[in-house]
C-alpha cells in the first residue's frame, strides 16, 4: 500500500515509522525539519540539549530514512486522481493520504513583538533573549504557558505569567486543581496575573515593554512570550474540499478518517469530536491508532488524552476530560493534589499535582482499563522520600554531619562549629543531638549507591528482567549494591502496576495494613538512574536470536542479558465452574483486593436486605431474621490455603478448608502435626475437612457461587471459593522461545541459574533447578544473588535450598525444618504432644540420637529460632529439653560461626558477630540493615538479638548515655539521683555525681530537674539562676540581634477585647513588632533586656502572665471553638483547653510541650500534631500522645478513649510526669515513646494500669506542681534583687545597646539586614519607636 | 611603642554574681565580664562573632576540661574565658582583656586596643 503523509512533524514521522515496519511504502512530505517538540521546554529550562536536527540520528533508522523528502512541501491535493503535488511539481500518488500538517501558534492580536514557542529556532530565540531580559512576560496560562514560565524561571529569569482564566490551565482542569497549581507556580517565584484582558501591548524601539490590562494593571517586562494556543494548519485540506470543524481542524471520526475514506488526519491539524488536542502524546496515540486502521487491524479506542507537565519542580498530569462524571476519589495534603474520576471502577479522568508516582499509576490503570476499588486507589500514595537537610536554615544534611562526626566533632557544638548545623534557628539542635547519639551507637544508614553518570549508563550493558516480584527486586538490589562501576543498566518489566511487594505478607493486607506497606526495600532503589522499573508491562514474546523481548503493546526491547523472574501463577484444579463469579485465587494484591471487595459487598448486601422490613406477605414469622452469614470455602489445606482461610475469617466469613490429602499442610508436617494443627484451627471456628475431594461449584441462578459439592457427603455452602491448590511456574515465554523446560514445568537452569540458551537466566519460582521448582522465597533470593554475582564475573553456584518454614497461620505457630519427615536412614523421632495445650513437637535425630536432622513444631514454635541453625550438628544436650514447654529458653546455645541464622538471606552467625564486633553495629536495626539478617520473614530476629547482646556484652560495650563531660548519667538517671538524694543545688549535685562546673548542656538539664522536683522555686533563685539558658534567665526569647520577644499567656487562645487592646498598647508604646504565633497567642518582638520589667509590669497589670514561650516547658494548649459556638462541636474544647493550660502552665520538661484540644473529630485544633492531643467524642475525650510538628512531624497515637474529664486529667498528669522523669534531654514525647522499652504499650500500662506502681507518686508530683505555681514575671517584679539583673550595662543600666538598627517594613520595625546597616545612621530609634518607662 | 594600659573601673566586685556575666561599657566598647565559681574575673568582647549580636555576657558559664568557658546564648559556641578563643571553631576568637580587682572594684584595661 502506498501512503502519502503531509507533514513531517512528530505525528507524521511516527506514523511513517509504524507503517514502514508493516512494509508499506510511505512518502513523507515535510517542510520543516523533524525535532522533538516536547523537549523544547526542557531546553528552555536549561536542562536539555537543543532538540535540533541532530536528534534525528539517535531516533532510529526509520526516521532518518525519511530525511530525503524532508524539504519537500505539498502544494496541492487532487483527491479524484489520488495524487499530491509537491513544490517541485512532482506528483505523489497515494492509496491513503494522511494530513499531519500540525498547527501554528496563535499570535495575540496586538503582539507582533510576541515570541512564540513552536520550533527549535523559537526556543533558541527565547533562550537568547532571556539571557539579557530582566523580566519575561508569558501570555497564556495553558499547559505550554505554564511549562514555559516554569522553564524560564528554572533558568533564573524573573517571570510574569498573564492568563485570561480564573485559574491556570482552567480549560483543562477544574478550579480546585487549578488554584493548587496557581499556588505552586507562584511558590516557584513566578508572578501570576489572572483574569487578565490585554488591551494594549506597549513597545519601545520595536521591543516589548509592557502589557496594559483592562483592569488598569500594567505588566512590564522586556520579553513577551505568547503561548495562547494553536491554530490547526488546514489550508491545504480546505483547498482539497475537506470539512473543517469549529476549532479549524480537519474533521475526522474516531478512526481518524475524514468523509473521504482514503483521507485521514492526525495530530494538531485533526479535530476529533470538536477537540484539537495539541499535545505530542495525543499525536502519537493517534498515529498508532491510524496505523492499526490502515493495516486493517481492529482499531482500539483512543485512550483518554494525557497531558504531562514537568518543569521547575512542578509536576502536573491531566488525564481525560475535566468534566467527566463518575465516582470521585480525591487526595490533597498541601503538597500533593490528586483527583481521579472512576466510571465502573475504571479510571476515566484524573488530575495529579506533584504526585508523579500516583500519576504514573493512574495513567497505567486508565490505559489498561483495570478495575480498581476506589477506596484503595489512593491508599498506596506516600509522599516520596527526599534527603531532607537536618538543619534547614543552613541546608546541612545528615551526610555532612556524619562526615563532621567522623572527623572528630563529638558534640552538638562541635558539629555546629564545623557544619553550621543548629546555628540558624536552632530548632534542629534536638535532631542533631539524636543523630549524634545514633552515630555514637554506631547506627548508620546505608550509603546510597552512587548515582550512575550518563556516560556510564551509555556504556553499560543492558539487563532486562522479566517479572517484578520479590526475586526480581532482590536481583536488582543485589546487582546495584555491588555493581559500583555501573557495568549494567537494568530494566525491570513488571506485569503488576505497582512496586515489587512482599507476597509472603499478603494476608496482612486484611489486618488493615496499607498495601503500600508491603512494598519491598527502599523506594530510592527505583530512583536510581541505572534502574528502570516499568510497571504494568506484559511481555508477549522472547527472541533469543535477536536478543530482544516484545511487549504485548508491540514494543521491542533489546537486551544484552535476560533474566526470567516471571514467578508462578495460581493453579486451579479441574473443578467444574471454578471460574464462576465468587471464585478466586490467592496470589497477587489484586486477587486479594478483589476477594476482599467481593466478600465485603456480599456482607453489605445481606445486612441491607435484613434491615428492609418484609411486609405485605402475611406469611412466616415477623421476627427480624438474622442476616445470612457469608460462607467461604478454601480449596487446599496447604500453606496458602490456611493463609486464605485466615483472610476469609478476618473478613467475617464462615470459613471451611477442604484438603484432598489426609492432613493439613501435607508438605510440611507429619500426621501428628497435621492433626494438632487441624485441632487448633477448628478451635478458631474454621471447619477443616481432610481427605475430601471437591467436584464442582454449584451456582445461583445469576451464575455466582452458591455451594461446593464434594465427592462424599453433603454440599458445603460457599458464597466465596478460594482455590489455593498450588502454583505452576509461568514458563510459557520460555517454552515459546524454545528454552528447555522441566518435566513438571519450570525453566531448566544449571546451578548458576543459566538456562539452555546463552544470555538468558531464570530465577525464582519459574526456575527448575536441580530438577525441582522451588515455591519458597529463600531459594529464589539465593538464585537472585547468584545471577547478580555471575553478571559481575563471579562464580557463585546454587547452594541447595532449605525448605524450612516457620509461619503463624491464623495465629497458630507452625514450623518445619530439615528432614522433617525422618527420611534419613536410621533416623529417630522424639515427639512431645500435648493435645490439651494444642502443642505437637517432633525432633528428628540421627541414629545415635546426637545430631539434629530436622523437626516439626506446631502450636509453639519458639524453639525454631534456636533449633534450625543446629540442623546437621550435635545438639550437645538432652534433645528432649528443647521440646518441653519451658525447654526453649534455659538451654544456652553457642552457635558455631558457620551456622546459618537467617536462611532467607543466608546470613551465618559469624557474619552477625562480625558486624557487631568489627563494623560497629550496636543495635538490632543497624545490625539487620547491615547484614540483611531478619529482614525477610523475621523469624530469626530473636536469635539475632541474642547474638547482638552476647557480642556487645563480650566486648564490654556499654552504650554511653552520658549527658556531657560533666555527668556520666543520662537525664533520666540524673533525675532519679536528684529525686532520691534530695540534693537541691547544682554545686552539690555536680560535686557528688559529676565533675567540673558544668556547661550549657548539663546546667539547663539540672535547672529543669530542679524545677520539676522543687516546683515552688523561682528560676532566678540563688544558684539556680546560673543554670538557666538566657531565655529562661530573662524569661523571654532571644532573637537574632540580641533583643527578646515577649509572649503573654493566652490560655486556650481565648482572649477578651480588653486583653487584646492591652497587648496592642504595650506593643505600640514599646515599638514592638507584633505577630500572631502558631500557638494562638501574640508575640511581641524587639524588647531590649532593660525594657522587659516595664513590659511585664504593663502586661501583668492587664491580667496577663508569662506564657513560658521561652522554656523547655508547657507552651500552649491550642483549641478549636468547640461546642459552645460550633455547630459540629460535641464538647467544650475551649473550656478544656483553658483548664489544661492553667493546670500545666510553667511545667518544665525535657523539651517543649504542646497540647491541643479539638471539640469534635474534625480536629480543627490539629491536636494530633501535639505532644498531648485531646479530641472530643460523643461520650467524652480521646487522648492521643506523642505528636509533634516541626522538622519530623509525627501524628499522636491513641492512648485512651472516651475518658471523663477527671480520667483525662489524671491520664495526662501521669503521662507528662512520667515523660518528665524518664525523657532524655531535648527528646520530644514522640521520640521518647519510640525509645522507651515497650513503647506506647508500656506507657499506656504505666498511665492507665499503674504497671510500675508509681502512679500515686506521679499524681502527687503533678499536684505539687499545680499547687505551687506562681507567675514568674510577677515574682520577678516583686523582687528588687532579681530585677537588678535586667540592665543593659552594669555601669550604664538604662543605656540601650547602640548597635541595634531597625527599618520599617509593612508598618512595623524589623532588624536591619547587614546591607542595610551600612546605610543607616547610627541612631537607635528608627521607625515607630517610643519608649515609655513607668 | 610603649604599651600604656589604662585600667577603667567598671563596677564593684559584688555586682558580679558567680557563674554569670554582665555587660559593661568601657570607653564606648561593649565588654562582657564574668565571675567564675572560684571567684576569678574575666573580660571578653560582648559581641558574639557568630551572630554579631552583643550577647556573650548572657551565656552560661562553666568549664570544658581545665578551661573556664562561656557558651554563646545565640548558637552555643563555647569560648575560653581566659583567651577569648572559640573552642568549637579554632579560626574564631573574641578579644580578651586583663581584669584586676582593686579595693573591691573591678578594673578592665582595654590596652592598646
Amino acid at each position: 500500500m502506498k501512503v502519502v503523509i503531509i507533514g513531517a512533524g512528530m505525528a507524521g514521522t511516527r506514523l511513517a515509522e509504524l507503517l514502514r515496519v508493516d512494509g508499506h511504502t510511505v512518502d513523507l512530505l515535510g517542510d520543516e525539519p523533524y525535532y522533538q517538540r516536547h523537549r523544547l521546554t526542557e531546553y528552555v529550562a536549561g536542562r536539555g540539549a537543543q532538540p535540533g536536527a541532530d536528534a534525528l540520528a539517535s531516533s532510529g533508522p526509520a526516521i532518518s530514512a525519511s530525511a530525503g523528502l524532508a524539504s519537500v512541501a505539498a502544494t496541492r491535493v487532487l483527491r479524484e486522481a489520488r495524487v499530491v503535488v509537491d513544490n517541485s511539481g512532482q506528483e505523489h500518488a497515494y492509496d491513503h493520504l494522511v494530513f499531519a500538517t500540525g498547527a501554528e501558534p496563535v499570535q495575540p492580536a496586538s503582539g507582533e513583538v510576541a515570541q512564540v514557542l513552536r520550533t527549535a529556532e523559537d526556543a533558541q530565540r527565547i533562550v537568547d533573549a532571556a539571557a539579557t531580559a530582566r523580566r519575561v512576560v508569558v501570555l497564556g496560562g495553558g499547559i505550554l504557558g505554564v511549562e514555559t514560565a516554569c522553564a524560564l524561571r528554572e533558568r533564573g529569569v524573573a517571570v510574569t505569567l498573564v492568563h485570561d482564566g480564573e485559574t491556570l490551565l482552567n480549560t483543562r482542569i477544574r478550579s480546585t486543581a487549578g488554584r493548587q497549581i496557581t499556588r505552586l507556580v507562584r511558590r516557584l517565584g513566578i508572578e501570576v496575573v489572572l483574569q487578565a484582558r490585554v488591551q494594549v501591548t506597549e513597545t519601545r524601539d520595536g521591543r516589548f515593554r509592557a502589557l496594559h490590562l483592562a483592569s488598569g494593571q500594567t505588566v512590564f517586562g522586556d520579553l513577551l512570550v505568547a503561548t495562547c494556543g494553536v491554530q490547526p494548519r488546514s489550508e491545504l485540506a480546505k483547498q482539497a474540499g475537506l470539512d473543517l470543524g469549529a476549532a479549524g481542524g480537519i474533521t475526522v471520526d474516531s478512526s481518524l478518517t475524514t468523509a473521504d475514506p482514503r483521507v485521514h488526519a492526525i495530530g494538531d491539524c485533526a479535530e476529533v469530536g470538536q477537540v484539537v488536542s495539541g499535545t505530542v502524546e495525543a499525536a502519537w496515540e493517534q498515529a498508532e491508532v491510524l496505523a492499526d486502521v490502515l493495516n486493517g487491524r481492529p482499531a482500539r479506542e483512543l485512550a483518554p488524552e494525557v497531558l504531562r507537565l514537568t518543569a521547575g519542580g512542578l509536576d502536573v498530569m491531566v488525564l481525560g476530560d475535566r468534566d467527566a462524571d463518575g465516582h470521585v476519589v480525591r487526595l490533597a495534603d498541601g503538597e500533593r493534589y490528586v483527583r481521579a474520576v472512576l466510571v465502573d471502577g475504571v479510571v476515566h479522568a484524573a488530575v495529579t499535582v506533584n504526585a508523579p508516582e500516583v500519576a504514573a499509576e493512574l495513567v497505567l490503570l486508565a490505559d489498561r482499563r483495570t478495575e480498581v476499588v476506589p477506596e484503595t486507589l489512593l491508599g498506596a500514595t506516600e509522599a516520596p522520600k527526599k534527603a531532607k537537610p537536618v538543619c534547614r536554615c543552613n541546608g546541612v544534611t545528615r551526610a555532612v554531619i556524619e562526615a563532621a562526626w567522623k572527623a572528630g566533632a563529638d558534640s552538638v557544638d562541635g558539629i555546629a562549629a564545623q557544619t553550621r548545623a543548629t546555628t540558624g534557628c536552632g530548632s534542629c539542635t534536638g535532631a542533631v543531638g539524636d543523630l549524634l547519639e545514633r552515630l555514637r551507637r554506631g547506627e548508620t544508614e546505608p550509603v546510597p549507591t552512587r548515582r550512575a553518570t550518563m556516560t556510564e549508563l551509555g556504556n553499560a550493558k543492558h539487563l532486562v528482567v522479566v517479572g517484578g516480584g520479590m526475586v526480581a527486586h532482590r536481583l536488582v538490589e543485589a546487582l546495584r549494591s555491588r555493581d559500583t562501576s555501573v557495568e549494567w543498566r537494568i530494566t525491570v518489566l513488571a506485569e503488576e502496576p505497582r512496586l515489587p511487594y512482599d507476597r509472603v505478607a499478603l494476608t496482612s493486607y486484611f489486618s488493615g495494613r496499607d498495601p503500600h506497606d508491603l512494598s519491598l526495600g527502599e523506594p530510592e532503589l527505583w530512583d536510581d538512574p541505572a534502574v528502570t522499573l516499568r510497571k504494568g508491562v506484559t511481555v508477549a514474546a522472547l527472541d533469543v536470536e535477536a536478543k530482544t523481548v516484545r511487549t504485548v503493546r508491540d514494543e521491542v526491547i533489546a537486551y544484552d542479558e535476560l533474566v526470567l523472574a516471571t514467578g508462578s501463577s495460581a493453579f486451579v484444579p479441574p473443578v467444574k465452574n471454578s471460574d464462576a463469579q465468587g471464585c478466586f485465587v490467592y496470589r497477587t494484591i489484586d486477587d486479594v483486593a478483589a476477594l476482599r471487595t467481593y466478600v465485603e459487598r456480599l456482607r453489605t448486601e445481606r445486612e441491607a436486605t435484613q434491615e428492609t422490613p418484609r411486609r405485605g406477605l402475611g406469611l412466616g414469622s415477623t421476627a427480624p431474621a438474622e442476616s445470612r452469614p457469608v460462607h467461604g470455602v478454601v480449596v487446599g489445606g496447604g500453606l496458602l490455603g490456611l493463609e486464605a482461610a485466615g483472610a476469609l475469617r478476618a473478613l467475617g466469613a464462615v470459613t471451611s478448608v477442604v484438603e484432598f490429602a489426609p492432613r493439613l499442610m501435607p508438605l510440611q508436617v507429619d500426621e501428628g502435626g497435621g492433626s494438632a494443627l487441624a485441632r487448633l484451627i477448628r478451635g478458631l471456628d474454621v471447619d477443616v475437612r481432610t481427605s475430601t475431594q471437591t467436584t464442582r461449584v454449584k451456582l445461583t441462578s445469576q451464575g455466582a457461587a452458591r455451594a461446593m459439592a464434594v465427592a462424599e457427603g453433603p454440599d458445603l455452602p460457599a458464597d466465596v471459593v478460594v482455590f489455593a491448590t498450588g502454583v505452576r511456574p509461568r514458563d510459557e515465554l520460555a517454552r515459546a522461545a524454545g528454552l528447555s523446560v522441566g518435566e513438571r514445568g519450570g525453566v531448566v537452569v544449571d546451578d548458576s541459574c543459566r538456562t539452555s540458551v546463552p544470555g538468558v537466566w531464570a530465577i525464582g519460582e519459574v526456575a527448575c533447578i536441580e530438577g525441582r521448582v522451588w515455591g519458597l522465597v529463600a531459594p529464589g533470593y539465593a538464585m537472585a544473588e547468584i545471577v547478580a554475582d555471575r553478571l559481575l564475573g563471579g562464580q557463585a553456584t546454587f547452594p541447595g535450598a532449605d525448605s524450612s518454614t516457620k509461619l503463624k497461620l491464623l495465629g497458630v505457630d507452625v514450623a518445619s525444618f530439615g528432614d522433617a519427615f525422618g527420611t534419613t536412614e536410621g533416623a529417630l523421632d522424639i515427639v512431645y504432644a500435648d493435645p490439651v495445650a494444642g502443642v505437637y513437637k517432633k525432633l528428628v535425630l540421627s541414629d545415635d540420637a546426637r545430631t539434629l536432622l530436622g523437626g516439626i513444631l506446631v502450636g509453639d514454635a519458639s524453639a525454631y529460632a534456636a533449633l534450625r541453625p543446629m540442623v546437621g550438628r550435635e545438639l550437645g544436650t538432652d534433645p528432649a529439653s528443647y521440646l518441653l514447654p519451658e525447654g526453649a529458653q534455659p538451654v544456652k546455645l553457642e552457635l558455631p560461626d558457620d551456622a546459618p541464622v537467617c536462611s532467607c538471606n543466608n546470613v551465618a552467625a559469624g557474619a552477625i558477630r562480625c558486624a557487631v564486633r568489627d563494623e560497629g553495629c550496636g543495635d538490632l536495626k543497624s545490625l539487620c540493615s547491615k547484614t540483611k539478617a531478619g529482614t525477610s520473614c523475621g523469624s530469626c530476629l530473636p536469635i539475632v538479638k541474642n547474638l547482638l547482646n552476647a557480642e556487645l556484652a563480650a566486648a564490654g560495650v556499654e552504650v554511653s548515655k552520658a549527658l556531657c563531660e560533666h555527668f556520666a548519667l543520662s537525664r533520666a538517671e540524673l533525675f532519679d539521683v536528684v529525686r532520691v538524694t534530695g540534693l537541691r543545688t547544682f554545686s552539690e549535685i555536680v560535686e557528688r555525681h559529676g565533675n567540673g562546673r558544668g556547661c550549657d548542656i548539663c546546667k539547663p538539664v539540672v535547672a529543669s530537674i530542679l524545677s520539676s522536683l522543687d516546683p515552688g522555686g523561682h528560676v532566678l533563685d540563688g544558684e539556680r539562676a546560673t543554670l538557666q539558658d538566657t531565655n529562661d534567665h530573662v524569661m523571654a526569647n532571644i532573637q537574632k540581634d540580641g533583643t527578646y520577644s515577649v509572649v503573654p499567656r493566652i490560655p486556650g487562645g481565648e482572649v477578651t477585647p480588653e486583653g487584646l487592646i492591652a497587648i496592642g498598647e504595650v506593643a505600640r508604646d514599646f515599638g514592638l513588632y507584633t505577630k500572631i504565633t502558631g500557638g494562638q497567642r501574640v508575640d511581641l518582638f524587639g524588647a531590649r533586656i532593660e525594657q522587659l520589667p516595664a513590659i511585664w509590669a504593663r502586661l501583668v497589670e492587664a491580667g496577663f502572665e508569662s506564657g513560658h514561650a521561652y522554656g523547655k516547658a508547657l507552651r500552649t494548649v491550642k483549641s478549636c471553638v468547640g461546642s459552645t459556638w460550633c455547630r459540629y462541636g460535641v464538647q467544650d474544647s475551649v473550656g478544656m483547653a483553658i483548664a489544661l493550660e492553667l493546670r500545666y502552665r510553667g511545667l518544665r520538661s525535657p523539651h517543649k510541650l504542646k497540647l491541643g484540644v479539638s471539640g469534635c473529630a474534625r480536629e480543627c485544633a490539629e491536636a494530633r500534631g501535639k505532644d498531648v492531643g485531646v479530641i472530643a467524642t460523643e461520650s467524652g475525650w480521646n487522648l492521643y500522645v506523642g505528636g509533634n510538628g516541626g522538622m519530623t512531624p509525627r501524628h499522636a497515637q491513641l492512648l485512651a478513649s472516651d475518658l471523663t474529664d477527671e480520667q483525662l486529667l489524671q491520664a495526662i498528669d501521669r503521662f507528662l510526669m512520667y515523660y518528665i522523669r524518664t525523657g532524655d534531654r531535648l527528646q520530644r514525647t514522640a521520640v521518647w515513646i519510640n525509645e522507651i522499652d515497650g513503647g506506647l504499650e508500656h506507657v499506656r500500662d504505666v498511665v492507665l494500669n499503674d504497671s510500675l506502681g508509681i502512679a500515686a507518686d506521679l499524681d502527687a508530683a503533678m499536684a505539687a506542681h499545680v499547687d505551687s505555681y506562681v507567675d514568674e514575671w510577677r515574682a520577678t517584679l516583686q523582687d528588687p534583687a532579681k530585677l537588678s539583673r535586667f540592665v543593659s550595662f552594669v555601669n550604664a543600666p538604662d543605656q540601650p545597646d547602640a548597635d541595634l538598627r531597625y527599618v520599617v517594613e509593612r508598618s512595623q520595625p524589623r532588624p536591619a539586614t547587614p546591607a542595610e546597616r551600612g546605610e543607616l545612621e547610627p541612631v537607635l530609634l528608627a521607625g515607630p519607636r517610643l519608649e515609655v518607662r513607668r | 611603642m610603649s604599651v600604656t594600659s589604662v585600667a577603667t573601673a567598671v563596677c564593684s566586685y559584688d555586682a558580679l554574681l558567680p557563674e554569670r556575666g554582665v555587660a559593661a561599657l568601657v570607653d564606648g566598647r561593649q565588654i562582657a565580664l564574668f565571675r567564675t565559681y572560684d571567684g576569678e574575673v574575666f573580660a571578653l568582647d560582648n559581641q558574639d562573632p557568630f551572630s554579631g549580636a552583643n550577647v556573650l555576657s548572657r551565656g552560661i558559664v562553666g568549664n570544658r576540661g581545665d578551661v573556664p568557658t562561656v557558651a554563646s546564648p545565640m548558637f552555643k559556641q563555647v569560648f575560653d574565658l581566659r583567651t577569648g578563643a572559640c573552642l568549637d571553631d579554632p579560626a574564631v576568637a573574641v578579644a580578651a582583656y586583663p581584669v584586676t580587682v582593686v579595693d573591691g572594684q573591678v578594673l578592665v584595661s582595654l590596652g592598646e586596643g
